[in-house]
């Protein structure tokens, strides 16, 4: 019995370290090259994320973790920011007088990861793969424009045609983050959502692929080859923790050099902190509190008004986000928005008139409900103090929490048994983006968006001139403010740290960072 | 034992179901769209249209009423097709079988380390029985059932990772390293924290056992015998303390499925964990519905070789199994 027993144990401790031993060359893909041998006495950058991409195909990651992790690895055609536009695959993009006709132009020095030169007829096969909307949103937003479809036309090897059915003066950014896909590594096949080419070295950036291990890490080492200037640092890596409080022991250890800083308390750690740098950008977004225009409470909207002046911005933002984790929002545009209006003031609180305004509307005394995403942070502590605020009116907030999934199926529905929400939207580049999209009815149809308001988004949209498009918008975002469409709580900032020996982080503030890893370097 | 083994496996096919239904239902009635993942504003600024949803739904194995969803997922597991998982389109079967060797070599060294660690522990504080041992035992398997693995994971990295630097803090391997020599270092500490709670456990059930056989009129008559205080905890009554702990591990066969969530997170350990908690958060009901069918069959599969053991443990058992099947 004895024998069979101790026979039984040794059985199991072979299997469980035959088992790892054996698990451990799981799902490797790209070049048989190990990371070890290309790291050999090289410079390497680790970054932590919670999960590997889900596809090396940027058009089916949906992550925003995912983005970040193939930045590196897949180029943008260009990118357009508040100050400037810069290219990276295309060498030009012209727009036609009339601002339907967009003619890109590639550089012509550009080859995919496995060697092959990138075409007109890759940009043609990833606009057709977005056309298959079986492949996901991805960016459908390049294929279609209002309740038309684009056109695109090969003009030569290294120019197309995009033709849109209607004015958009966003296409042009839209356009400039297509990330292109190698036709030739798809065989031409527009169904991509499971080839397996998806899991393969077809990337276009600075770094290819070295090895993948899904829920582990990935590993990208600098690609000779790059059209662009040569990356300075040897190796990117993707390494999974997945835990935040691992991820800070790991930076600490020295195991990894980047690390996102997710709270005031560790920002202010971290500045402290003798070998490390913290590097704070705006986030490009915009957290808001919206009230729900299918709830009777709001019939009489000088209720709404109440609420908006008997908060106080500041103490919800010193309160929630600390000093370092998000400023003051003053319109519904973020600072990070072209367009952006510096010069408005948010609203200010005047609880004497929120109080009038309280009893006048029949709002005092009541009690009202509140739903925030338990999955996006400061929500949380948001919600609370603006429970704490409206007391002084005499309203009591219930505050209740949903996670993410089961959040919009709230908050962008006619339900009408909740008065308030907490909400936040990307807010970079053209404001015709996303930022229309949350008013104009698309996403959020419970904001009671004003005709006024609604046509102004439109003209924004159909005007190319800038500066024309600069009183547009500077008048939306006034509208917006006067008719108490939503209260623009904050933007976020973007915090990570690194070791104080890497340059070049805020070369550019574009967010999930890094724009250009070509310009990152160890001192 | 033919017609036991027969009659065990017919109930194991009876619970499979019943279990993939419930399963099947929590999915399809828990709020969010898995469509979301694909079609969110943070995706795209298009807004998809009805048409194009229902397009896309489609070839998801989407549509369809919950009885016509529940038979297509069922008819298909049954031929051996577990799906795509709705996130990544690649087929549930082969990323789960790439992460299960992780996750049962976790768990496998864990549950190896309590049995062999919660024996010796479990019988002297049987056998000592109130005294300063018994006590010192119990005291430290009482503080390792109520340590959080959160937390005693992350106190563990600080003390042995941050502090001394003599283990990595989280990941299966070094970047770049393929040995076996790797995976064991960065094991070790996710191994400590999942076996502190079992050991623990099985202590207080051989403590319990061993204080019972103590009492046995076979153990007093070897006692009166003189043989020996070790010799009488080896010989007589580890065996009989056995019985409990085969059907406690038969049970824990389900856990060297699901019971390291928390800990492959806290350790960023390439397992099932991690990969049922991203599915969850996605809603990736073909990949949650893969691990929970999994997991269920691994625990049946551990009860009835409970049983089986049980038989060879104690041949009373055995007979008396034979003599109720006829």
């Amino acid at each position: 019995m004895k024998k069979k027993l101790i026979s039984m144990f040794l059985c199991l401790a072979m299997v469980a370290v035959t088992a790892v031993g054996c698990g451990s060359d799981s799902k490797e893909t790209g070049s048989a090259e190990t990371a070890e041998e290309s790291t050999e006495g090289g410079s390497s950058l680790i970054m932590p994320v919670s999960a590997t991409v889900t596809s090396l195909n940027g058009i089916l990651e949906t992550m925003a973790e995912g983005t970040f992790q193939l930045s590196p690895f897949c180029d943008e055609l260009y990118y357009v920011d508040t100050e400037e536009t810069r290219y990276y695959l295309a060498e030009s993009c012209e727009v036609s007088e009339d601002g339907l006709e967009y003619t890109l132009k590639l550089k012509d020095n550009l080859k995919w990861h496995d060697g092959e030169q990138i075409t007109a007829d890759d940009v043609i096969f990833t606009f057709e793969c977005n056309k298959n909307t079986d492949n996901g949103a991805g960016f459908t937003n390049v294929v279609f424009v209002g309740d038309g479809e684009v056109t695109a036309e090969k003009i030569d090897d290294l120019t197309v045609k995009f033709t849109i059915p209607e004015p958009s003066a966003s296409y042009f950014e839209l356009l400039g983050k297509l990330l292109l896909i190698p036709e030739h590594a798809f065989d031409g096949n527009t169904d991509i959502v499971s080839a397996e080419a998806n899991l393969t070295d077809i990337g276009s950036g600075p770094y290819k692929l070295v090895e993948f291990k899904d829920g582990e890490s990935l590993v990208l080492e600098k690609f000779e080859d790059y059209y662009g200037d040569e990356p300075q640092i040897d190796q990117i890596v993707f390494k999974v923790i997945s835990d935040p409080s691992a991820q800070e022991v790991a930076f600490k250890n020295g195991e990894i050099n980047y690390l996102i800083v997710s709270s005031d308390a560790s920002a202010t750690e971290m500045e402290e902190t003798e070998g490390v740098e913290l590097h704070k950008l705006a986030e490009g977004r915009v957290k808001y509190l919206a009230w729900n225009k299918f709830c009777s409470t709001w019939d009489n909207r000088d209720a709404v008004k109440a609420v908006f002046l008997a908060l106080n911005q500041e103490e919800i933002v010193k309160g929630a986000y600390g000093d370092v984790m998000g400023v003051p929002a003053n319109t519904i545009f973020s600072s990070q928005n072209l367009f952006h209006d510096d010069d408005m003031k948010g609203y200010e609180q005047d609880l004497e008139t929120a109080k009038e305004l309280a009893e006048s509307s029949g709002l005092a005394g009541k009690t009202i409900k509140l739903h925030y995403n338990t999955d996006r942070s400061y929500m949380e502590a948001t919600a609370l103090l603006i429970q704490e605020q409206l007391k002084a009116i005499d309203v009591t907030v219930e505050v209740e929490g949903i996670d993410a999934n089961g959040f919009f199926d709230v908050v962008f529905t006619d339900q009408d048994d909740y008065e308030l929400y907490l909400n936040e939207y990307g807010a970079a580049g053209d404001p015709d983006n996303v930022v229309a999209g949350m008013f104009d009815g698309t996403w959020g149809i419970n904001v009671d968006t004003s005709e006024e308001i609604l046509d102004l988004f439109k003209q924004g949209r159909e005007t190319a001139d800038m500066e024309e498009r600069q009183e547009i918008y500077t008048e939306l975002q006034q509208k917006a403010q006067e008719q108490y469409l939503v209260y623009p709580i904050a933007y976020p900032s973007y915090c990570f740290a690194t070791s104080d020996n890497l340059e070049g982080a805020e070369t550019y503030t574009t967010t999930p960072v890094f724009e250009d890893y070509t310009k990152l370097s160890f001192k | 034992m033919k017609n036991f083994i027969i009659k065990r496996v017919a109930q194991m096919a009876l619970v499979f179901v019943i279990v993939s239904i419930f399963s099947f239902l929590i999915i399809y009635f828990s709020p969010g769209d898995p469509l979301y993942l694909y079609t969110s504003p943070a995706v795209s600024s298009y807004k998809m249209t009805d048409e194009q949803l229902d397009d896309m739904r489609e070839s998801l194995g989407l549509n369809g009423n919950i009885v016509q969803r529940y038979a297509n997922w069922a008819g298909k597991m049954l031929q051996g097709d577990w799906g795509l998982s709705i996130s990544n389109h690649q087929p549930v079967k082969g990323q789960i079988l790439d992460k299960l060797p992780n996750t049962i070599g976790l768990m496998g060294a864990s549950l190896i380390l309590s049995i062999l660690v919660a024996i010796p522990l479990g019988l002297l504080a049987g056998y000592y029985k109130n005294s300063w041992i018994d006590n010192v035992i119990s005291g430290i398997s009482y503080l390792g059932i109520s340590l959080p693995a959160f937390w005693f994971g992350i106190m563990l990295i600080i003390v042995f990772s941050l502090n001394l630097g003599w283990l990595p803090s989280s990941g299966m391997r070094s970047i770049g390293v393929t040995s076996t020599a790797d995976v064991i270092r960065h094991g070790i500490l996710p191994v400590i924290v999942l076996s502190v709670n079992n050991t623990a456990v099985f202590v207080r059930y051989i403590r319990s056992n061993t204080i019972e056989q103590k009492e046995e009129e076979y153990v007093m008559t070897a006692v009166s015998k003189g043989v020996g205080q070790m010799q009488v905890l080896k010989g007589h009554v580890l065996k009989n303390c056995l019985l409990p702990i085969i059907t406690m591990v038969g049970m824990n066969f389900g856990t060297l499925i699901t019971g390291s969530f928390i800990v492959e997170s806290v350790f960023g350990w390439p397992g099932l964990g991690t990969l049922c908690m991203s599915a969850i958060n996605s809603r990736d009901y073909t990949m949650i519905m893969g691990i929970t069918m999994l997991a269920c069959t691994v625990l049946l599969i551990g009860n009835f070789l409970a049983d089986i053991l049980y038989g060879f443990a104690d041949p009373r058992i055995k007979q008396g199994k034979e003599k109720q099947n006829g």
